[in-house]
């Protein structure tokens, strides 16, 4: 799972958006989404390259007490960024 | 006097400016109107962030702070792809070796506490005329669409992005004899080059003039919200130190703009407590509730605003301005039959009498049995205007005389 090209992510006055540029537009249903703290925390994991099982354990460490919802959550976000365009599969990775 | 809703407009627009916080007492406010005024006026990324904390603990303005966060966001994606647009489009122009001066919203912008936030509906730039086919072809091999073409601006859209490329940065007269275009065509004189780059920047100061006199123009023409007013406030607040003030008002006195700087300066103090360091006039009471009143119903370009009906006539009787109103209208009236040679020939499908005034007359004549033929009931109340709204247009013109135009 990666980045699509073309898909750049801003922070403007604390509000973080993901944005389809015309290279990654015919790829994504929307121009554009605002992620909210969670989504970002994620986003920016994917940025750094993190594969999915990464960033959920990053994650249940880092909130113990709701580690057993983390992993559900994470990858269903992640599915639905998928489906809207902005996350492609990573065809160079074979992990 | 200003109600409570025009009040938080300008306090939220003043401490964007300031870097401040917006403080609100919702109960004194129309939600409802402020949504609209927000909108009309193209402010809807500034007022979400600044109404943002003050909203963001209450349930019955959870609607309107949602649509202005859908704005915000809009604006955003439009501003970054601009950019990202902008730069790649800046590479093949430098690859091309052609020179282009931006001017404008895509400047104006980064003085914006929040460059993203400056809204426009376009990148303008200027380039020099013998480039124009160059551009034109490059522009298109790029999948630009061409789609409009007036003497001095070609426009070209793609995805999102939209461009004006123009050759003269001011084409349309105003009311007084002054050849503003012949004046802005010297921006190159005061243009900047970049390293690495064939971009321009322009100079601040003269900038700013261009900048009074793109108000002035659409002052003159159907009105203006507060967006220009913001630009001179952020402009003089951001580099104001390092313009050279002394020549800008020697300057805005030649171009017969000084007045009318007086005003947006006194303007743009009572607003957002931002004067600019030129002699500022002083405002009468009425004058500036009248302003700030039909600068809230114009929009950001005065489209909005239905009272705006007249301002062709006015601008015409305002140009022409003889001892009386009837005489003033008279000759607006032989000028409708009789444009000038200047005129006739700015207008596309006249351009053939372009280097040919000798052809005028035939002019006249074909347009006199066109619009007869084609546009008569349009050019039957552009006829009557001037004497069946005569109230309407004197008070628009006394308006025009108090802004110093």
């Amino acid at each position: 799972m990666k980045i699509r090209n073309g898909v750049i992510s801003t922070v403007v006055c604390d509000e973080f958006l993901v944005i389809a540029t015309r290279e990654a537009r015919p790829f994504c249903s929307s121009r554009y989404t605002q992620l909210n703290s969670s989504g970002r925390l994620i986003w920016e994991s994917v940025e750094r390259g993190e594969p999915i099982e990464e960033i959920i354990s990053a994650l249940q460490k880092r909130f113990p007490t709701v580690a057993d919802k983390i992993a559900k959550d994470v990858r269903t976000f992640c599915a639905s960024m998928m489906e809207k365009g902005f996350l492609c599969e990573d065809t160079n990775n074979d992990g | 006097m200003m109600d409570s809703t025009h009040q938080l407009y300008l306090t939220l627009l003043a401490d964007h400016i300031w870097g401040r916080k917006t403080v609100v007492q919702p109960d004194l406010v129309d939600w409802v109107r402020l949504q609209y005024i927000i909108r009309i006026q193209s402010m809807s990324g500034i007022a979400y962030v600044q109404l943002r904390d003050a909203l963001s603990g209450m349930p019955e303005h959870a609607l309107f702070l949602s649509d202005l966060r859908n704005r915000f966001a809009a604006e955003v994606f439009y501003a970054v792809c601009r950019k990202e647009d902008f730069s790649a489009l800046e590479a093949v122009l430098t690859a091309h070796q052609i020179a282009f001066l931006p001017v404008k919203g895509s400047v104006l912008s980064q003085y914006y506490p929040v460059w993203q936030l400056r809204t426009m509906g376009d990148v303008d730039f200027l380039i020099h005329t013998e480039d124009r086919a160059r551009v034109d072809e490059l522009m298109r091999d790029l999948g630009y669409t061409f789609f409009s073409d007036t003497e001095a601006v070609w426009s070209y859209d793609r995805d999102v992005n939209h461009y004006e490329i123009h050759d003269h940065i001011f084409y349309e007269p105003m009311a007084n004899d002054f050849d503003y275009q012949g004046y802005f065509d010297g921006a190159w004189e005061y243009a900047r080059s970049l390293p690495g780059v064939t971009r321009f920047e322009v100079d601040e100061s003269f900038h700013f003039l261009y900048l009074i006199a793109h108000t002035a123009k659409h002052i003159l023409h159907k009105g203006s919200g507060f967006r220009p007013f913001v630009d001179m406030a952020l402009m003089v607040q951001k580099v104001g130190e390092r313009m050279r003030w002394d020549w800008i008002t020697s300057e805005l006195e030649r171009l017969r703009l000084l007045k009318f700087a007086e005003t947006c300066s006194a303007l743009c103090e009572r607003w957002f407590g931002i004067g600019f360091p030129i002699q500022t006039g002083k405002l009468s009471e009425e004058f500036f509730e009248c302003v700030t009143q039909k600068a809230f119903l114009d929009g950001v370009f005065g489209f909005q605003n239905p009272e705006n009906a007249v301002a062709s006539s006015t601008k015409g009787v305002h140009t022409v301005k003889k001892n009386s109103y009837y005489a003033s209208a008279l000759t607006m009236t032989v000028r409708h039959f009789f444009p000038s040679y200047q005129n006739m020939r700015e207008i596309e499908w006249y351009s053939f009498l372009d280097g040919r005034p000798w052809l005028l007359p035939a002019a006249w004549i074909y347009r006199f049995y066109y619009c007869l033929r084609y546009k008569f009931a349009h050019s039957q109340k552009i006829l009557k205007d001037p004497y069946v709204n005569r109230k309407q247009i004197e008070i628009r013109e006394t308006f025009i005389d108090n802004w110093g135009l």
